[in-house]
């Protein structure tokens, strides 16, 4: 049995006349990864818009470790243990590697900061030899890292990885999924939106299929590849 | 040794030797001293937003008008004190004022970025000036005059040089301790991304609001120096537009990546016009705007940022 860290009841959000997220419904725990997966458009993103607080809910409720967070600031949500590593990178370019994953320790979750928790994240997201890199100077492929670094070094009760593989090499995205694992094997709860299907399968507890900005199914990434919805409204005949 | 005690060290050093200047210079060049500590201080206090936080003002001459009138009224109550009661007092009146006036416009003015913020910022000078300048109490068109806080035994310019020089090195104090500081580094995210900053955790709204209090609370404090030194001061000279933008170039020719960057601008652009150019007074301000736009291209990260940039290679 594990703890349910994260609990969102009808989550909706109206642009408008469009319903992006429509009646939305899960759960995420400690320790597990679960992936939200669909096709564009489908809400995904809007989702972790609207658990950070960056957006504001139309309906629904979003409760971590027991608290009610929306309608709070992001901040403080940041506070209270989800970190956010972005789809697009945004690094602090103009800071060094060290001093941008600094950030995420001194602003993160409050119960760790120091510099063993920063090496610690480098070290994770396999950044530790560009230490002292700027920012601005790294490929596409190490942003990504730095993000989940600066994520890793909040410290996160859970932890949202927004396409944290787009644009990587295998080699890349299998390091990048090895530290994913190795934060949910330290009890956070992964929260994985991601393309890249083989690797969602692969890496997933439990998996949440969306469409249209609604849930259309949800279980384990076996269960998931042979509903009959999914395999019509996402992953194809072949699937 | 550990870096930063070796930084204090060295400041220390620099600062003892500074003091001793007066000793052995003739009065024009301790004044050209004073001109550079006071520009240095100001584009320090004006670095202290928009280096941290990548929010350009404008309008900081608002803050040293606002520091100059607070200090010039405030001593009109204490006209029989002694000096160390006076000068604090003039000094805690700048600050006070001028730090309880951003308090009080940096909600809604901070909830503007980009060149919204620098635009409401000019209106805020604009503002504040034209409102002094309509209440009989700050002298009208006349302005104020405040004593001479000079002890008899010390030269004038010797004193207002020992002044000036003690608020740069403590505005300065403050910047360095808050850039090695949790503040300094959230600011330094909200510069780069404030909404990425926002979402790892950093009370962006706050920190801004500290930033700017404080850079305009000790611009006020400066402004306090200023009007004492002037000993006469209205309107046109302590809320004039060119006080800000003298900060705004100053950092830019020194360098805005660094704290030294201002420091090194005000002593670059002040030795230039006050010495190179003090013969060529028609000419002055265009051969200025010659400089600048050399820095500019030769130099885009400043003096400072060339400095940086040999010393990386």
């Amino acid at each position: 049995m594990t703890a349910t860290l994260l609990d969102v009841q009808g989550l909706g959000r109206r642009f408008g006349e469009l319903a992006a997220v429509d009646g939305v419904t899960f759960t995420a725990e400690a320790g597990r990864i679960v992936s939200l997966i669909g096709p564009n458009g489908a809400g995904k993103s809007t989702i972790f818009n609207l658990l950070t607080g960056y957006l504001a809910l139309s309906s629904g409720s979003v409760t971590f470790r027991g608290e009610r967070i929306d309608g709070m600031e992001t901040c403080r949500i940041a506070e209270l243990g989800i970190a956010r590593a972005f789809q697009i990178a945004r690094p602090f370019r103009g800071l060094t590697v060290r001093d941008n994953v600094r950030v995420g320790a001194l602003f993160g979750n409050r119960a760790g900061r120091g510099s063993a928790i920063i090496d610690e994240a480098m070290e994770l997201a396999g950044l530790r030899d560009l230490a002292d890199a700027q920012a601005s100077e790294l490929t596409i492929g190490q942003l990504r890292k730095l993000e989940l670094a600066r994520a890793f070094a909040a410290r996160p009760h859970l932890l949202l990885a927004d396409e944290p593989l787009a644009g990587l090499v295998p080699a890349e995205s299998e390091e990048i999924l090895a530290s994913l694992r190795a934060v949910a094997a330290r009890g956070a709860g992964v929260l994985l939106v991601e393309h890249d299907m083989p690797a969602v399968m692969k890496v997933s507890d439990r998996v949440i299929v969306l469409e249209a900005g609604r849930l259309i199914a949800a279980g384990t990434p076996d269960e998931v590849t042979r509903d009959p919805r999914v395999i019509e409204a996402y992953l194809g005949q072949e699937a | 040794m550990n870096r930063n005690l070796l930084i204090i060290l060295a400041a220390l050093v620099l600062i003892a030797l500074a003091a001793t200047l007066p000793f052995f210079l003739k009065a024009f060049y301790i004044r050209v001293g004073l001109s550079i500590f006071l520009s240095a201080g100001f584009a320090v206090c004006w670095w202290m937003l928009a280096g941290f936080t990548a929010y350009y003002s404008f309008g900081h001459t608002a803050f040293v008008g606002v520091g100059a009138f607070a200090a010039a009224l405030a001593l009109r109550g204490v006209a029989d004190a002694g000096l160390v009661l006076q000068l604090t007092v003039a000094l805690i009146a700048g600050l006070g004022v001028a730090g309880g006036i951003a308090a009080a416009i940096a909600w809604p003015i901070l909830r503007l970025r980009g060149h919204y913020f620098t635009i409401a910022m000019l209106a805020v000078a604009l503002v504040l000036g034209e409102a002094v300048s309509a209440f009989p109490v700050f002298g009208g068109s006349a302005g104020l005059s405040l004593p001479n806080l000079a002890p008899m035994s010390v030269r004038v310019e010797a004193f207002f040089y020992w002044l000036a020089l003690g608020l740069l090195a403590l505005v300065m104090a403050i910047a360095w301790a808050i850039s090695r500081s949790r503040l300094g580094y959230g600011l330094a995210a909200i510069r780069e991304d404030e909404d990425a900053a926002q979402m790892l955790g950093v009370p962006t709204t706050r920190f801004k609001a500290i930033a700017f209090v404080l850079s305009g609370g000790l611009t006020g404090a400066l402004g306090a120096v200023y009007a004492l030194n002037l000993g006469y001061i209205t309107t046109d000279s302590v809320f004039r537009g060119s006080l800000s933008l003298e900060m705004i170039v100053n950092s830019l020719v020194g360098g805005m990546g660094s704290l030294l960057g201002p420091v090194i601008g005000a002593a670059v652009m002040t030795a230039v016009t006050k010495l190179l150019l003090a013969d060529l007074l028609e000419y002055h301000l265009a051969i200025t705007g010659v400089l600048i736009v050399a820095v500019v291209l030769v130099a885009p990260d400043g003096i400072a940022g060339l400095w940086r940039r040999r010393t990386r290679r």
